[in-house]
């Protein structure tokens, strides 16, 4: 297992007490917890069609997401890469003129039919951003911001423990254990989108969007991004978007090219590059598509 | 060479005429220190603990350290500063709520389509003038305020003097409505903006963590926001103490006595200066022109202060658009 | 049911699963209703805010359209406070007063306010001056105008012996609308792309020509929003005007000295205590003209120049 490695590595590196282990337990990804939520977490893109106003961003996308892989959109700027996204979690309700046809289902259940909460929603899909945007606030404070305002702890303590876990398994806790009630602010631009997967995932979502998390980052930070995707993959269903297309072969199971609107190709990570079916992917992947 | 020397001048003509704030300023301070001289020697201290303000116009003239005044004139700012504190106090605790929250719907909550109607309508508030929001507080204002206090706080409407005719009997409550009002566009709109400035990422990040709309605002857009919201407050607080026009009309008239209830008649600095235009000429002393002076200056004093502290808490270069400026 | 989840994760969990199902907080709902209740309470503020506005609007143009007549634009204010129903009486005094007063205080505002503004933006390179200069600007646009006006009193109708005179008014309202006018010229001027400016410079023009002819011209509709706000600003002032204008009930006044001069807000502040119809129908007559313009100069200055400069800035 991947992740438990990584709490083991993460572990040794730190003074625990007994109470801490133990109520850290629970956020832990066991193997228990991946037996059991093995099957959640599918999204199922049917017949997805977006709109703004008039204009149609996306054409009859059909594509299925699976738990636990890295699934990634990738594709030429203003393909609706970004728009696809963030249907995922209906982050673009706020759009005016944002509507859909099709639909977007999360284990069997419509995110878009009437008795979908949004809000709630964003619960079990949680999002990253392109550019680092942790708020103005402690280290501390932005893990805790989620759980907090959600009342999903009891006492300080633990808390406190969801935000060292949160913080572990975002790999940062190591760099910043000493410093949590310094702002975030003054964190590296790659430790800043490193918080803020911590602060996503401290609300304990099932699925975890990421739309170019590592395009305004530098390359050592783009490696340290790419491979904590690899092992949040163990706990969560991660969909990326990506232009870069090194990063969708380094990280991706699953591949989608999209251009202007469309689901061109979909694929395995090596075969979609190795060999693609379509020749507008084969033309993308051979730079010749801007 | 000449165009050198052409370019030269040009900056310095127009360096002197943007100088000209700066010269405004000292001569408008250094003119009421000097107008006001005679009146601080004469009177001293007691100007600022007297509530009685009796300029003695028909008596004969006496002399202190060489200066003319009137024998037996009194002259207390104490009620006139009270008024103006207490109106504006009022104006700030109706008027800051009110115009935040419009800012709110402004910025998060009503549709581009519809905040751009409504802003219009708020710039338009700022526009009118002050006398006409005067004149629609004596038409509208005031007689539904004594008419609806009547019924619902007949108790404590017995307490209230009647002035001269029904119409003019105005006072504290409906000069700090009339002042709310008139602050309301300054607040919502420097707040609107600042509201709008929140890095539409931190929205996001709140939203993405399933957070309410109303806690995406409070938690997120308000704190980005507070300075510039509490600069605004201030603004209109400098406003409202300078406010003349409106509040003349609807302040009552007072004189020599402090305002017990929301409901007496009140008078403030910049609306008894406007009433005393009369007193100013026919004062055989022309002290009344020094004590007046002197008013003004505290006036002045005040409303500087806190228009300094607004000016450093909105920030600086957040205006950027010359048709925002006037509210500002 | 998630057994890993249940211990120490607070949230309700549902044995069917639904989106409210599990991972619903517990405080979601009081969550939920406050959302609602605070966004319904803001909008409630909003409306009661912003209907005053609407009141005072529909309630002046009512009047106004009332008893608006040519008559009584034409006329003067002499015949108002007659107890004849029949009386003449109009506002032509006050209405040219006004407009006299706001050109003569514009043509002492705009180039000192321009040229001061063109300082600012194009040769202060936002250097310590400049930004005590601009704090004092702003200061002065708080200064209320109660104070201006007694200052004008003090120093051109007593020292300078003035008397009463559009002169006088016109300086001090100058005053008022300086600090506008620099600020709007300086912001309007930063705003012009640097393209043009260094391209002009690139083929040798000088920086006076290069302000004069390009920079300006593309300012210009930034330049009179601002100018027109300020005039909308002067020509409802009312207490600066009381202690340096006076008041004529004719037209018979001259620039400057020792003449009384008429102007629309003082019909408006005083005209209402006179108990005669035609007095009373005068300043209502007063107030809308007034409103309609301030709504003239806001719509122009908002709409109509907002879409010259963006014209303007298309055509870069």
């Amino acid at each position: 297992m991947i992740a438990e490695e990584l709490e083991q590595e993460q572990n040794s590196g730190m003074t625990l007490s007994d109470k801490s282990v133990k109520v850290d337990e629970p956020l832990q990804p066991s193997s228990d917890r991946l037996d059991s939520v093995g099957s959640r977490g599918r999204i199922d893109i049917t017949d997805l069609s977006v709109f703004y106003g008039h204009l149609q961003v996306l054409k009859n996308i059909n594509l299925a997401i699976e738990p636990h892989k890295i699934t990634v959109f990738m594709g030429p700027s203003g393909c609706g890469k970004s728009t696809l996204i963030r249907t995922l979690n209906r982050m673009n309700d706020n759009v005016p003129g944002f509507h859909v046809t099709g639909s977007v289902t999360i284990d069997g259940v419509n995110i878009y039919s009437r008795g979908v909460d949004p809000v709630l929603l964003k619960l079990r899909v949680g999002m990253v951003f392109q550019k680092p945007n942790p708020f103005p606030l402690s280290i501390y404070d932005n893990v805790c911001f989620g759980p907090k305002i959600h009342k999903m702890t009891k006492s300080k303590a633990e808390m406190d423990d969801v935000v060292r876990v949160s913080l572990q398994k975002a790999g940062l806790w190591d760099e910043i254990k000493d410093r949590l009630k310094e702002s975030a602010l003054k964190l590296s631009g790659g430790q800043q989108q490193r918080l803020c997967i911590a602060r996503a995932i401290a609300v304990r979502p099932e699925i975890l969007l990421m739309d170019e998390p590592a395009s305004a980052l530098d390359p050592g930070s783009t490696t340290r991004v790419e491979d904590l995707m690899v092992d949040l993959a163990a706990s969560y269903t991660v969909v990326l978007v990506t232009h870069n297309m090194q990063q969708a072969a380094r990280v991706g199971n699953k591949v989608a090219f999209l251009y202007r609107g469309d689901l061109v190709e979909v694929g395995q990570a090596p075969n979609i590059f190795e060999n693609p079916t379509n020749p507008l992917t084969e033309k993308y992947i051979s730079g010749k598509l801007v | 060479m000449a165009r050198h020397l052409q370019d030269t001048i040009y900056k310095y003509v127009t360096m002197c005429l943007s100088g000209v704030a700066l010269a405004l300023i000292f001569i408008i301070i250094g003119v009421l220190i000097d107008s006001s001289y005679p009146a601080l020697v004469v009177y001293g201290s007691k100007f600022f603990t007297s509530i009685t303000w009796n300029a003695e116009l028909t008596g004969s003239i006496c002399y202190t350290s060489g200066i003319a005044h009137m024998c037996g004139a009194t002259f207390g700012v104490l009620v006139y500063l009270t008024g103006t504190l207490l109106s504006s106090g009022i104006a700030l605790l109706i008027g800051a709520p009110a115009a935040v929250g419009l800012a709110i719907v402004l910025a998060e909550i009503a549709p581009r389509r519809l905040a751009s109607p409504i802003s219009f309508v708020m710039e338009l508030m700022a526009g009118i003038p002050s006398v006409i929001y005067g004149f629609w507080g004596i038409l509208v204002l005031v007689p539904y305020l004594k008419s609806t206090l009547e019924v619902g706080l007949s108790h404590s409407l017995s307490s209230v003097p009647i002035f001269s005719g029904a119409v003019f009997s105005a006072g504290l409550l409906a000069s700090g409505l009339i002042l709310a009002l008139m602050i309301t566009p300054i607040i919502a709109s420097i707040s609107r903006d600042a509201m709008r400035q929140t890095p539409e990422g931190l929205k996001e990040a709140g939203r993405a963590l399933g957070l309410t709309d109303w806690e995406i605002t409070y938690k997120v857009v308000l704190p980005y926001a507070r300075t510039s919201i509490i600069g605004s407050i201030a603004l209109g607080l400098g406003r409202a103490l300078g406010e003349t026009m409106a509040v003349a009309l609807v302040c009552g008239g007072a004189s020599n006595f402090l305002p017990k209830t929301f409901f007496y008649p009140i008078n403030t600095m910049a609306a008894f200066i406007v009433f005393q235009l009369d007193a100013a000429f026919t004062d055989p002393s022309g002290m009344s022109i020094s004590v007046l002076a002197e008013m003004a200056l505290l006036l002045m004093a005040i409303t500087m202060i806190v228009n300094v502290v607004a000016r450093l808490l909105v920030r600086r270069g957040f205006v950027s658009r010359p048709e925002n400026l006037i509210q500002v | 049911m998630e057994p890993d989840r249940e211990p120490t994760n607070s949230v309700q969990l549902q044995d069917s699963f639904s989106f409210e199902g599990p991972v619903r907080p517990r405080n979601y709902t009081r969550r939920k209703a406050l959302n609602l209740f605070v966004k319904g309470l803001l909008i409630v503020a909003a409306v009661l805010v912003l209907y005053p506005v609407v009141d005072i609007l529909y309630l002046f143009a009512y009047k106004g359209l009332q008893v608006i007549s040519i008559s009584r634009l034409i006329e003067t204010t002499a015949g108002a406070a007659s107890f004849n129903p029949h009386a003449a009486g109009g506002l032509a005094n006050a209405i040219l007063g006004t407009l006299f007063i706001v050109g003569l205080s514009s043509m002492i505002a705009v180039p000192l306010g321009v040229f001061g503004g063109v300082y600012l933006a194009e040769f202060s390179n936002d250097n310590r001056f400049s930004s005590i200069v601009r704090f004092f600007a702003d200061v002065l646009a708080g200064v209320p105008s109660i104070i201006l006006g007694y200052v004008g009193f003090l120093v051109l109708v007593l020292r300078f012996n003035l008397g009463y005179s559009a002169l006088g008014a016109a300086i001090v309202l100058s005053v008022l609308m300086f600090p506008y006018t620099v600020r709007a010229t300086e912001l309007a001027l930063k705003r012009v792309p640097n393209g043009i400016k260094e391209g002009a410079l690139a083929l040798g023009s000088s920086k006076t020509t290069i302000i004069n002819r390009l920079s300006l011209k593309f300012a210009l509709p930034g330049i009179l929003t601002g100018i027109l706000l300020s005039l909308s600003i002067s020509v409802g002032e009312t207490a600066p005007l009381l202690y340096t204008a006076g008041f004529s009930d004719y037209i018979n006044w001259t620039a400057c000295c020792h003449t009384q001069i008429g102007y629309l807000t003082y019909v408006v502040f005083t005209f209402y205590t006179i108990p005669t119809t035609n007095a009373i129908d005068l300043s209502y007559l007063a107030t809308f003209l007034l409103i309609l313009i301030v709504l003239v100069i806001n719509i122009v200055a908002r709409v109509g120049l907002r879409r010259l400069s963006r014209d303007l800035e298309s055509r870069i």
